[in-house]
């Protein structure tokens, strides 16, 4: 979410220091040595961002010579007798690397500088030149298709991995990560399944917007709700207490929708019922054999705007204020119970007046009750660190997505910012620690965050156009245009014209 | 003289040329960024043909042009009408028409969204006269009028094309068919529209192919129905370049991308050839003032 923003900054701010530039300039050969454990399961790396990987800098006949001891190098060019758990050698020339980010605004800009300036410290070989780029998803493509790639992104591709792999866009990263030893106990569960296609992992995770309940308790007291809604049953019930209609029928209030009548979250939260949109290998689509789980979710979800004539919600849905706004309806009370991923956490202080007086978060109730850090957090998209395919150097791309997406105390101070929350544990710990007690309302999504199982959207080369015409459908179907038997001959109609698609585009 | 051409050649040929015969190609193949195209043959046509939406996006497009495109160009025909007559301050009234063309389709669109969004400006005066403000961009009834309303507010453009066309009509036209007894009617029947015949001609054949290429403002306007993107919300007014644009780039097939523009083009090549091809029963050329 934090791609949401605003210019194209190119953000490095180039740190030149005498000596700096010195040790970048007689670090020819950088000498690795391999751990003597040759596995570090701790996940960490050369960054140094733990103590398992050391850096250190000595002299050889005058010049400056890093030496970095990580759970191993990444480019063996030692002699082949060589083996793991020995001393390998791997150089490295000093080198530039070129960082497409999503983050353009200044505050994000400098904040992420303070990861890059830490990665371009722990490798005194790098140089990261950092550029915010807005139009990720059409910009990327095109570079790689000219092929002229920069050497490591960051961004939010959810939902996209199929295309991903299908145009073998992104490197995988699975063999690296297997021989530098890394363990992704090293990442919350939900940022691992973040970056896995098929069982193929296409970076390291960055940032996960896990979503959760926020409410107004001010207005839930009000309407005789003591706590906010742990159950489906709860929810429903308090939509209809908070729920204010006017004399002429306008609507003042709405307790709570799935969403304001866009259908953005319609899809992604049929998967708390099951439904599924996509095979695991993105090749079939699968809506019919959970035909009965999506029904079942679009009627749940057709409730709440059961509670309001149609029209009458359109009109108070229209006459929203702007969603990034002072004016957002949760801020403002119009939606009192809003389910939203953790960056709305910085909205109230981003847009200034406006704060609730009293908010919180709670998991979203799931069919079973209570979609708690036990069970799985809901993480409708998130940020990850890659290497297009076609680098240079795919050993030094390597070397800084692991630094970055591994940093601690910077991604941490990042996601303060965005409040997106921390991927990698150790900078998740430092989050928590740093964030919760000024925003307690943090907690339920780190909570949510470290959950062993997690809801993310899957993904299939048609995947952008079927989610539009099925949202579409959702769109007709709440607004009672369609009967349950129209919405699953409806359902059943884009499956298999879909699945016509997809068979072509993938020489089924 | 081939040395002369050449680098205008190699431009057509690289920048032009290529990219055309590429994206053909590219059609009947299925491709995307970063893999080599593979031959499909007539696949990618296939599918749009069996594509409801297409002949959907395809009405809603003929709606535009059929029903705003005129509206645009009388209301531009008339402004042009007034503007052209000697008047005090008539450079002042010629820029305040204009000032809307400047602005991107994308920022008129965000206007009219403030403007026209319930408890808005334009809400709240119809409610002052007891007139309830319809959903002009969640109601599939008003969404189209509603977007032909904000095209032919920006008809700067259009006027000052027609406005070139009036004020270069000789006033010894004129002044003959008044000798002659023509009143008001009669002198823009026989006179200005067969001299302004031609610039109508340069203006339906823009517009059309303009109107096919619908996109933006359509897209800004619709953010409220839909946040983030539009294909045909609100139900039932997809346009064909949102369709091309939205639908297939975003998932980066390129080659079914590849077809529909193809389709359009075919669409706007027709178009063209039966324009020109009516063109003599109806365009006045200066040959025949000869």
């Amino acid at each position: 979410m934090h791609g949401k923003t605003h210019g194209n900054t190119h953000g490095k701010t180039h740190e030149t220091t005498h000596d700096r530039r010195r040790v970048r300039a007689l670090a020819l050969a950088i000498v690795v040595v391999a751990g003597c454990s040759g596995n570090d399961s701790s996940g960490n790396d050369s960054s140094g961002n733990d103590s398992s990987g050391s850096t250190e800098t000595s002299d050889t006949a005058g010049d400056s010579v890093v030496t970095t001891a990580p759970g191993s190098g990444p480019t063996d060019t030692s002699a082949p007798d060589a083996t793991p758990g020995t001393i390998a050698k791997v150089a490295f020339e000093p080198t530039t690397l070129t960082l497409w980010a999503g983050v353009t605004d200044p505050e994000g800009v400098a904040a992420f500088q303070g990861i890059v300036d830490r990665c371009e410290t722990d490798n005194p070989w790098l140089t990261i030149d950092f550029v915010g780029k807005d139009d990720m998803s059409t910009a990327l493509p095109a570079a790689i298709e000219a092929g002229n790639p920069p050497d490591l992104v960051q961004a939010d591709f959810s939902g996209q991995l199929a295309g991903i792999d299908a145009g073998g866009l992104i490197e995988p990263i699975d063999e690296l990560f297997a021989r530098d030893g890394l363990d992704w106990g090293a990442f919350v569960p939900g940022g691992k399944e973040l970056v896995d296609f098929n069982g193929q992992h296409f970076g390291l995770p960055f940032s996960l917007d896990t979503a959760a309940l926020f409410y107004n308790q001010d207005a839930l007291t009000a309407a005789g709700i003591d706590a906010p809604p742990a159950t489906f049953e709860e929810l429903l019930a308090a939509a209809e207490k908070l729920l204010v209609v006017n004399a002429d029928g306008s609507i003042e209030r709405v307790g709570f929708v799935p969403d304001v009548g866009d259908g953005s979250y319609a899809l992604f939260l049929t998967q708390l019922f099951g439904a599924t949109m996509f095979s695991d290998d993105g090749a079939t689509i699968t809506i019919t054999d959970t035909l009965d789980q999506w029904v079942e979710a679009l009627q749940w979800q057709k409730q709440f705007f059961d509670l309001m004539d149609a029209d009458e919600f359109s009109r108070w849905a229209d006459g929203l204020g702007s969603y990034d706004s002072a004016d957002n309806f949760f801020i403002t009370g119009q939606l009192p119970l809003y389910f939203e991923g953790s960056y709305f956490i910085t909205w109230p202080d981003r847009f200034g007046e406006g704060k609730p007086d009293n908010w919180g978060v709670v998991p979203m109730p799931g069919p079973d009750g209570v979609a708690d850090a036990a069970e799985e957090s809901l993480i409708p998209s998130g940020n990850w660190f890659m290497i297009p395919t076609g680098v240079d150097n795919l050993d030094a791309s390597w070397e800084a997505v692991k630094c970055m997406a591994l940093a601690g105390d910077e991604i941490a101070a990042f996601q303060q910012v965005y409040g997106n929350i921390p991927a990698n544990v150790a900078a998740l710990d430092i989050f928590e620690a740093a964030a919760v007690g000024e925003i307690p309302e943090y907690q339920t999504f780190i909570d949510l965050a470290r959950s062993p199982a997690a809801v993310l959207p899957d993904s299939a080369v048609v995947g952008g156009a079927l989610r539009d015409e099925v949202t579409s459908l959702i769109l007709d179907y709440r607004r009672g245009d369609l009967s349950d038997d129209e919405l699953r001959s409806g359902l059943e109609d884009l499956q298999a014209r879909y699945q016509e698609e997809l068979d072509l585009e993938l020489g089924n | 003289m081939l040395a002369f051409l050449s680098p205008w050649l190699i431009g057509v040929v690289v920048f032009v040329l290529y990219p055309i015969i590429n994206s053909l190609y590219w059609s009947f193949t299925v491709k995307r960024y970063g893999q080599p195209a593979r031959w499909v043959g007539l696949g990618n046509y296939r599918l749009l043909l069996d594509n409801p939406d297409l002949s959907m996006a395809l009405k809603n497009t003929a709606y535009l042009a059929l029903i705003g495109l005129p509206i645009r160009l009388l209301i531009a025909i008339l402004a042009a009408a007034l503007l052209a007559r000697p008047r005090r301050g008539n450079g002042a009234y010629r820029l305040l028409f204009y000032v809307p063309s400047v602005l991107p389709a994308v920022a008129s669109g965000a206007l009219f969204f403030f403007l026209l969004k319930q408890g808005g400006p334009v809400a709240s005066l119809l409610d002052l006269i007891g007139i309830e403000a319809p959903l002009w961009f969640r109601d599939p009834d008003w969404a189209k009028p509603a977007l032909i309303m904000v095209g032919t507010w920006a008809l700067g453009d259009v006027m000052l094309i027609f406005l070139a066309g009036l004020v270069d009509i000789p006033r010894s036209l004129y002044e003959a068919i008044e000798l002659d007894g023509a009143g008001r009617w009669a002198r823009f029947r026989y006179v200005t529209l067969p001299m302004i015949s031609p610039v109508i001609f340069f203006t339906v054949l823009t517009g059309v192919i303009g109107v096919l290429q619908s996109f933006d403002q359509a897209f800004v306007l619709s953010q409220g129905a839909r946040k983030g993107r539009l294909t045909g919300e609100p139900d039932g007014s997809l346009l064909t370049y949102a369709m091309l644009q939205l639908r297939y780039f975003q998932d980066g097939r390129i080659g079914v991308a590849s077809a529909m523009a193809w389709v359009m083009f075919v669409i706007t090549l027709v178009i063209t050839v039966a324009l020109m091809a009516s063109r003599r029963r109806w365009v006045h050329t200066s040959t025949e003032s000869a």
